[in-house]
């Protein structure tokens, strides 16, 4: 600023110098647009929170999140391998901050070296995004359900019924409820029993219709609150090393809120890399350095941390509570 | 045109233009289009409302496909009449009063008035008004498809929306919708973040905060409101999309027909959806509003030669309008089933608008109070949103208060309050800033005595149209209803429908006096010189303004924008860009050299 004096009558007067709350105006459309998709991913979980709430049951993150690859692909292991991804995620927002630090110093090669450093980190996260996801899926986990699947759907629902009122499951019914493991969210009372409450088999139920009649081989089996309530005996267990069961309207919405919503998130981490690999590639053919400054970095950098910022959020909601 | 004497300066120019003055003319003609187009659909649906069952053969050669054959002539079909109030409302709502008056204003003025040279990115601009234009061809397209257009109303619930086999319209039809309003959003995004960081970057020395021209502070807040309120109907739209295409239920529970299961997506609910709509589409009647009170605020400083009466106080309630905006959505689902308690807070936020609202209007008529007022079209159209808005504002407090609500919810009632306090509230302030500021645009001024004829038509046909429907809402008749004859409760309406129609049919012909004046104008209209009202802002400094504006130095700011009428100064204005040594010294700034020499 200039030493000279000058006599303002009204106040500090606007000296149109082009930085406003001391950033220029790409900084602050960054600012006002991360602002604008912060709402954005507001209205989805705000969407969570609507059905959580409605919901008497929600399905138990340990149960649902507890495979790893290789070391532990049945489970055994909950929320680590989530928890490696968030780490490499935080990590490459560390890298981006390094990277900004960098283009402060105007170092080119270290822009580069970190930059790089952080697009490993976002690809390695999608990665596992896309093991996680798949993973669910072979677990009969998915965003929703096709036309066709209703009508079998319905089928089997009403055989389950029928059948359940002599007391035997019809082939179909079993094989169906053998192959998903799907309960039902409704309470069903037949003859003044009740046989399930929120997709959960009664004591009743289980007592009554005994071990032969549960869609269960030889692996216990859960329900989707991680409480395992008989084995292939007939007797109740405790929760263990099973595999999860997938069941009910709750899990269901579960579903697809959680691929929804991640799969959003994924595809902000997809957009960040591919700016990331913009940026490397202006900063390796030093056009930044040309500029002389490095504010392309800045601001994917302010992107990124937002990205990683959204994730702290979707990871509370789904994986933790 | 033909296409190969084009060269790539025509194009750059006129085309994907990046002066921010281009991208203004390109959003109002866009703007003026779809307006027309919009008024022409209200016109067959009001055809049908007052003579029901009436033939429309007329139809047959360019929405063929929205006739029924009921054995006598070719009737409007009941579906289609859904799909014309909902084509209606979209167009006038998003394409007309979002994109065609904040578009075209923000645009023109920010850089002008602020004492930019453009945009922060001209480039985003250019952009966002393509991605506008291509949103815009996608909407009027599927009104040609053969299945009709969206028909689920311009608030699109659900289920009407999520099934697409609910309606004709709920196919191709609003998938089209969904696509455009995708496109529309993004637009909307790249222009509002341009208009923001202009506002707070791009300003001319001494243009700070405190004199900015009112248009800039509608104008800025209502980009802020656009900028946090639309990506939440973009979450609404994908989930929406999700809902249609994927197989999830976020907005479907368990419906049944004739003891059928419609659909297997169970579990969600449609109430979520209206929960995410209302959060943009309240706020969505502010960012519709705004600018035109901004328009409105600066047309009636400078036509009546006064002050604009209480700045702060106006800049103060339209802060207020802005924050409140967002709290007030509940009002809109009072009928839904919510908690009396959560209703009663969101009525009480509601009825607090009313403050803001009424400076706002206190300060117009303070501000017209003993003024010198010059009856100059723009100004006309000024004084008529002032009227409309107290107008519509009074029955707002009915419907925003519930207890009155639950009964006249979803009546004319409704539709008769949102059209005046909003819809033809906006108009008016939208034509108030063509006439105004046609000048700048153009470099002529525009017909006076056409301005007129088209002021007084359209000021008696919105109330001929609009006032009598409070009586049919009072009376309980629901709106979108495809005819009042069916029904004992509402035949005595007939009549007074035909009378409505005839008076929307005149109103929508009058429009044509504003094209035509407009049209002519732009060639033939008289010369307008540099500054034709005398007014204080920035953008009458300019003469024919080319790219980058100011062909000197950028003016420096030294007062507010409304010194109109100084005790002590010899003329009725005193522009933002004299200093007090310039005016101590007695120069001349009406003077065409002074202007030169400092722009």
């Amino acid at each position: 600023m200039s030493t000279h004096v000058t006599i303002e009558t009204e106040g500090k007067v606007w000296d149109g110098r082009r930085l406003a709350l001391g950033a220029t105006y790409g900084k602050v459309m960054m600012w006002f647009f991360l602002l604008s998709d912060a709402l954005t991913f507001s209205a989805f979980l705000t969407a969570y929170g609507f059905f959580r709430f409605a919901s008497t049951t929600w399905p138990s993150p340990e149960i649902v999140f507890q495979s790893f690859p290789f070391l532990a692909p049945h489970g055994g292991w909950p929320l680590v391998f989530v928890g490696l991804m968030t780490f490499i995620l935080i990590a490459s927002s560390l890298t981006m901050v390094l990277a900004v630090e960098a283009g402060h110093r105007k170092d080119n090669r270290a822009v580069l070296n970190y930059l790089i450093a952080t697009i490993i980190g976002g690809a390695t996260f999608l990665g596992c995004q896309a093991y996680e996801w798949s993973h669910l899926l072979h677990q009969g986990l998915w965003i929703g359900v096709s036309n066709n699947d209703f009508q079998v759907d319905n089928e089997i629902h009403n055989g389950i019924h029928h059948a359940s009122l002599d007391g035997t499951y019809d082939h179909a019914a079993k094989e169906w409820v053998a192959e998903r493991r799907i309960f039902y969210p409704v309470k069903t009372v037949i003859d003044g029993v009740e046989w399930n409450i929120g997709g959960q088999a009664t004591d009743q139920a289980a007592r009554l219709l005994g071990p032969d009649h549960f869609p269960v081989s030889d692996k216990p089996v859960l329900d989707y609150n991680g409480v395992a309530y008989m084995n292939a005996h007939g007797d109740y267990i405790n929760p263990g090393n099973a595999q999860m069961v997938i069941p009910s309207g709750e899990t269901m919405m579960f579903g697809k809120l959680f691929f929804f919503i991640t799969g959003f998130h994924g595809f902000h981490v997809f957009s960040g890399v591919l700016i990331l690999l913009i940026v490397c590639i202006m900063a390796a053919k030093g056009i930044m350095a040309k500029r002389g400054h490095y504010e392309m970095v800045e601001k994917v950098g302010l992107y990124w941390h937002f990205v990683d910022l959204v994730w702290v959020f979707v990871f509370t909601l789904f994986y933790l509570i | 045109m033909s296409a190969h004497g084009h060269t790539e300066s025509f194009i750059s120019k006129y085309i994907f233009s990046q002066d921010h003055k281009t991208i203004a003319k390109q959003y109002l003609i866009t703007g003026i289009f779809m307006g027309f187009v919009g008024g022409l659909l209200s016109v067959i649906f009001r055809l049908q409302l007052g003579w029901d069952g009436m033939d429309m053969s007329f139809l047959k050669g360019t929405f063929g496909n929205y006739l029924a054959d009921n054995g006598e002539a070719f009737v409007l079909a009941p579906d289609k009449y859904l799909a014309l109030v909902t084509m209606h409302g979209t167009i006038l709502v998003f394409f007309v009063l979002t994109a065609g008056l904040s578009g075209t204003f923000s645009n023109l003025l920010i850089p002008l008035q602020i004492g930019a040279r453009d945009m922060a990115s001209p480039f985003l601009n250019m952009l966002s008004y393509w991605i506008f234009f291509l949103s815009t061809v996608i909407m009027l397209a599927s009104l040609f498809i053969e299945s009709g257009p969206a028909s689920a109303g311009w608030t699109i619930y659900p289920p009407l929306s999520a099934l697409p086999k609910a309606l004709p319209g709920s196919g191709l039809g609003m998938t089209l919708w969904l696509v455009s309003m995708a496109l529309f959003i993004a637009s909307s995004l790249m222009g509002s973040l341009n208009y923001i960081s202009t506002v707070l970057n791009l300003r001319t020395k001494g243009m700070s905060f405190n004199k900015l021209p009112l248009t800039i502070w509608g104008f800025f807040l209502t980009a802020i409101v656009g900028v946090l309120s639309f990506p939440v109907l973009l979450s609404a739209a994908l989930l929406l999309i999700f809902d249609r295409s994927f197989g999830t239920s976020f907005y479907l529970s368990d419906i049944f027909l004739q003891g059928e299961a419609l659909t297997a997506q169970t579990g969600g609910s449609p109430i979520l959806f209206q929960h995410l709509f209302w959060f943009l589409g309240h706020p969505e009647v502010y960012i519709i509003i705004m600018p035109a009170f901004g328009i409105t605020s600066e047309v009636i400083s400078t036509m009546a030669r006064k002050p604009i009466f209480g700045y702060h106080a106006m800049v103060i309630s339209l802060v207020g309008i802005s924050g409140l905006s967002f709290l007030v959505w509940g009002h809109h689902m009072f009928v839904t089933g919510m908690n009396p308690f959560l209703g009663s807070v969101f009525m009480i936020v509601t009825l607090i608008i009313a403050i803001p609202s009424a400076v706002k209007t206190f300060n117009y008529l303070a501000t017209l109070w003993r003024g010198n007022i010059q009856f100059s079209n723009g100004m006309l159209f000024a004084i008529g949103l002032v009227s409309l808005f107290i107008s519509g504002g009074l029955t707002g407090l009915f419907v925003g208060n519930a207890a009155i609500d639950i009964p006249l919810h979803n009546t004319y009632f409704v539709v008769a309050h949102f059209h005046i306090v909003m819809g033809a509230s906006a108009i008016f302030g939208m034509f108030s800033g063509v006439y105004h500021w046609f000048p700048k645009m153009f470099g002529r001024l525009m017909d006076r005595r056409l301005g007129m004829w088209h002021f007084w038509l359209t000021f008696i046909t919105v109330y001929c149209v609009f006032f009598p429907q409070h009586f049919i809402g009072l009376a309980g008749v629901p709106r979108r209803y495809y005819a009042f004859t069916e029904f004992d409760f509402a035949a005595g309406f007939v009549d007074l429908n035909k009378f409505i129609t005839v008076a929307a049919i005149i109103g929508f012909t009058a429009q044509f006096i504003f094209l035509y004046n407009f049209v002519k104008s732009i060639f033939w209209g008289e010369k307008a010189g540099r500054n034709p009202w005398k007014a204080n802002s920035l953008e009458w400094t300019v003469a024919e303004p080319g790219h980058g504006n100011w062909t000197g130095p950028i003016p420096t700011v030294y007062r507010g924008p409304h010194e109109y009428s100084k005790p002590g100064v010899a003329l009725d204005y005193l522009p933002q860009h004299v200093s007090d040594e310039d005016l101590a010294k007695g120069v001349d700034y009406d003077n065409e050299q002074y202007v030169q020499a400092k722009a």
